[in-house]
């Protein structure tokens, strides 16, 4: 399936969850938001969250330090 | 030694050369810092100074001299809880600002409770993934309401690198670039460009109640 991560096109297996894409990534998911056409997800929803053809996804990773 | 004559001749003078109209449509406003390091001291004060009188502040951590490199503390402060040196150092500006300080770790189980009472979250913690938990935490209880982060201030110098961008509801200050803290240090210049960024975002909502024209 084709859909958007970070503004750019990607293609994806089809019927992959959040929780699956970030382990495919090597995304740590400690430190990381996660928007879903524009809703931000909670943690507990990455293994429930079926991605679908078009969705536009973006992963924000936040740096340290303050 | 400036007397103090009642809080309203106070408050008029201390706030006489802010931008026109601010002081009353801050009135009733509230503004929580989740944390209160170099990130949060610094936003505390520059909030307070712009006239946002009412601050929740959080943190469990207690002041110490490497500290005083970026943070708003004094010598005279180390070992003291930062919550209660901070609010100390506040009502030096203003002895009438009203704050409610929580000395304990800030988590997902008791962000909201704590901070939810506020207008806007401003997170300030040092760890990338309190950062996110609080994103996560805020925006899972209030959508409509605005958290702005501090993410990418380590070294010196390279100003331009350091922006704002919105999304939604979510406002990110500063690079964004790698965890690169242990290899650049940090200095009071570049860690408090990011603190201001941070808390100019806090009043341009207050005051216009949106961030529009920035990159997202």
């Amino acid at each position: 399936m084709e859909l958007r991560v970070n503004g750019e096109h990607k293609t994806l297996p089809q019927g992959l969850t959040i929780n699956e894409l970030l382990l495919e990534l090597q995304i740590p998911a400690e430190t990381l938001v996660v928007e879903l056409n524009g809703t931000i997800l909670q943690s507990a929803d990455y293994p429930l969250t079926v991605l679908k053809e078009q969705d536009r996804l973006e992963l924000i990773q936040f740096v340290g330090g303050g | 030694m400036v007397e103090l004559t009642g809080q309203e001749s106070y408050l008029g003078e201390l706030y006489s050369r802010n931008p026109p109209d601010s002081l009353a449509r801050l009135a009733g406003k509230t503004v929580a810092i989740a944390g209160a390091g170099g990130l949060g001291s610094n936003i505390a004060v520059s909030l307070l100074r712009a006239g946002v009188q009412r601050l929740i502040i959080a943190d469990f951590d207690r002041v110490e001299l490497s500290n005083l490199n970026r943070q708003y503390y004094f010598s005279d402060q180390v070992g003291h809880l930062k919550v209660e040196a901070l609010a100390e150092n506040l009502l030096r500006i203003n002895p009438y600002a009203e704050l409610v300080v929580h000395p304990v770790e800030i988590t997902s189980g008791n962000l909201v409770a704590l901070l939810g009472g506020a207008d806007i979250l401003v997170e300030a913690f040092d760890g990338a993934a309190a950062k996110a938990m609080a994103v996560r935490a805020w925006l899972g209880s209030f959508p409509d309401r605005y958290v702005i982060t501090g993410s990418g201030l380590a070294g010196f110098g390279q100003s331009a690198s350091l922006v704002t961008t919105v999304r939604g509801r979510l406002v990110i200050c500063g690079d964004q670039q790698g965890n690169r803290i242990e290899e650049l240090g940090l200095s009071a210049t570049r860690l408090g460009i990011v603190a201001q960024l941070q808390a100019n975002a806090a009043l341009e909502i207050l005051l216009s109640g949106t961030m529009t024209g920035y990159p997202g």
